[in-house]
């Protein structure tokens, strides 16, 4: 983008803010939003202090930094550095999503220009993978790549090419994303506390619907050892390998166009991602959940940077948006900051405030950072539960520690805060 | 609220009994083969019988009426389950929307689409996913969505 365009574009930001302003106040009229939003539109609000380290990664919300123009509400984005194996020829890419939700590193065939060495099963055929989500799945081949996180010294580990072009995607795999501008990520990077992003059940089992090996256009499903599955990269480090700390600032009512972030490797391996005044929640180690109390319900929850909301189950309070174009957000006439209690299954308790704000007005503010964006999670499956998305972030620090590892403040899998 | 009673808890190993949405419990449909699914339990409420099947680190059950009708289909676990398997005479309909809406939507960790009386539901992580189809016209009548976990 040249000079003249970005001032062209800076002049429909400010337009876009003004009339983003005028709507948010008159929208607020008789909703019961805060009046101090003002301020927390038009610029981001809390900044933080400037954090040095080889362990160091930036997060970006919003145009900026990291993210690009296929970004989108309430994502995290950073860059990661990909290298053909242990070699100095290097690129490094950018608008990758920092997710606590997953495990492993993915990227889009289409952003990458340096090689890659494909990993074959034993018998030499091609391993291709279908990542799933709660919404929609990758697809790809597996490769191995030199992965440098932050200033860290480069590690070769397997991780997925996205590509729904390779081979013939499986029917299981449904409809996986096509290229970055429809996902809005170039690339996925998983930080949750599981080593793999399958585990022990892909181990024993070909219908895991997630490994395939590939014979010409034909993928079955197959079997993998632990050491050829897509590891979460920070694991594979050889320091600052326990696990991350995820800081965000704070975030006004109605919004902030970007905010940014730090994501530091490791927990009490430096002195910059030392816990201070946390509480250490364990989660169970097959599902890497733990409990969470919210509106008088007790249900399963995780935390997920993934998620650009708080995904709860919609209920009287907090109703589905009836606008059509918002269906599955949740629209609540009167938002208002009420108290949600997390509890791991080692009996430890933390409270945190939240609100719900009316998506229906939030996505007129054409913000991207939102602190108050509530969604459906409708309760499918064995039962209720809710996902701590993004908005959970702002103005917290959130340690994620990963599975067979010890810090300072426990033993993995955890989050504190 | 709608609470439905357990009365019964049959455990069976047997060969496992499948079906697709819309279709009858013994009519073992292909997905039983596709999914190659195992440790069959079947769980007799008031209103429906739930027949679960566990495959590849995931639990899926279905919900047949008192005439043996699967009216909904509900899974937890490692993978979301093959649809065109499940899905049965509703699949078309489900293709047919998911070409017609934009594509997911970016960071939304949860997605539901309508294709006439079916409805589709995914949400979850990575580990742990979850969701359910349902005919909400085939339900029992006293039973809920709500009911279908």
């Amino acid at each position: 983008m040249d000079a003249a365009n970005k001032w062209n574009r800076n002049v429909i930001l400010l337009f876009i803010a003004i009339t983003a302003l005028v709507l948010a106040v008159f929208n607020n009229c008789g909703k019961g939003f805060q009046a101090n939003s003002v301020s927390g539109i038009v610029d981001s609000n809390g900044t933080l202090p400037y954090v040095t380290g080889v362990n160091v990664m930036r997060i970006d919300v919003g145009e900026t930094g990291a993210c690009n123009t296929d970004s989108y509400t309430n994502e995290p984005c950073t860059s990661v550095t990909i290298c053909s194996p242990n070699t100095p020829n290097c690129q490094t890419i950018n608008n990758i999503l920092v997710d606590t939700g997953s495990y492993g590193l993915r990227v889009f065939s289409s952003v990458l220009s340096v090689p890659l060495t494909q990993e074959n099963d034993s018998s030499g055929q091609p391993i291709a993978e279908c990542a799933q989500f709660g919404t929609g799945s990758d697809w790809g081949p597996i490769k191995m790549a030199g992965v440098i996180l932050g200033q860290e010294q480069q590690v070769t580990v397997p991780i997925q090419v996205i590509d729904s072009t390779y081979a013939k995607v499986p029917s299981a795999c449904g409809s996986p994303d096509i290229n970055p501008s429809s996902a809005g990520f170039n690339g996925i990077l998983g930080v949750g506390f599981f080593t793999q992003d399958c585990g022990s059940t892909c181990v024993t089992t070909s219908n895991n619907g997630t490994y395939y090996t590939c014979s010409g256009s034909t993928c079955a499903g197959i079997s993998l050892p632990l050491s050829k599955q897509v590891p979460n990269p920070i694991a594979s480090l050889a320091v600052d390998n326990n696990g991350i700390k995820i800081e965000m600032p704070t975030v006004a009512f109605n919004g902030a166009f970007s905010t940014s972030g730090y994501l530091l490797l490791g927990i009490g391996t430096q002195a910059n991602n030392v816990p201070a005044g946390t509480t250490t929640l364990t989660a169970d180690d097959t599902a890497g959940e733990f409990t969470a109390d919210l509106n008088g319900e007790s249900m399963s929850a995780f935390i997920d940077s993934g998620s650009n909301g708080y995904f709860i189950p919609a209920n009287s309070n907090y109703p589905d948006c009836t606008d059509s174009k918002n269906s599955g957000w949740l629209c609540p006439t009167s938002p208002f900051t009420t108290t949600g209690t997390t509890t791991g299954l080692n009996g430890s308790s933390r409270t945190f405030e939240y609100q719900i704000g009316d998506a229906d007005v939030l996505f007129n503010y054409s913000v991207y950072a939102l602190m108050n964006l509530g969604g459906d999670s409708a309760s499918p499956g064995q039962s209720n539960y809710s996902d701590l998305g993004m908005p959970f972030f702002y103005g917290k620090t959130v340690f994620v520690g990963l599975e067979h590892t010890t810090s300072p403040v426990g033993t993995g899998p955890y989050w504190a805060y | 609220m709608n609470k439905i009673i357990f009365f019964a808890l049959l455990m069976t190993f047997a060969a496992p009994v499948f079906a697709t949405l819309g279709g009858t419990v013994d009519s073992i449909a292909s997905d039983s083969l596709v999914l190659r699914g195992k440790s069959m339990r079947t769980m007799s409420h008031a209103q429906f019988t739930v027949h679960e099947f566990t495959y590849g680190g995931t639990r899926v059950r279905e919900y047949a009426n008192a005439n043996g009708i699967v009216f909904a289909i509900a899974w937890d676990g490692l993978s979301h389950p093959d649809l065109s398997a499940l899905l049965g005479r509703y699949y078309a309909d489900y293709k047919i929307q998911m070409r017609a809406q934009p594509g997911r939507m970016k960071g939304a960790r949860f997605s539901r689409v309508n294709a006439r009386n079916l409805v589709v539901e995914h949400g979850g992580h990575m580990r742990n996913l979850r969701g359910r189809a349902y005919d909400q016209t085939l339900f029992p009548s006293g039973v809920t969505v709500r009911d279908i976990q």
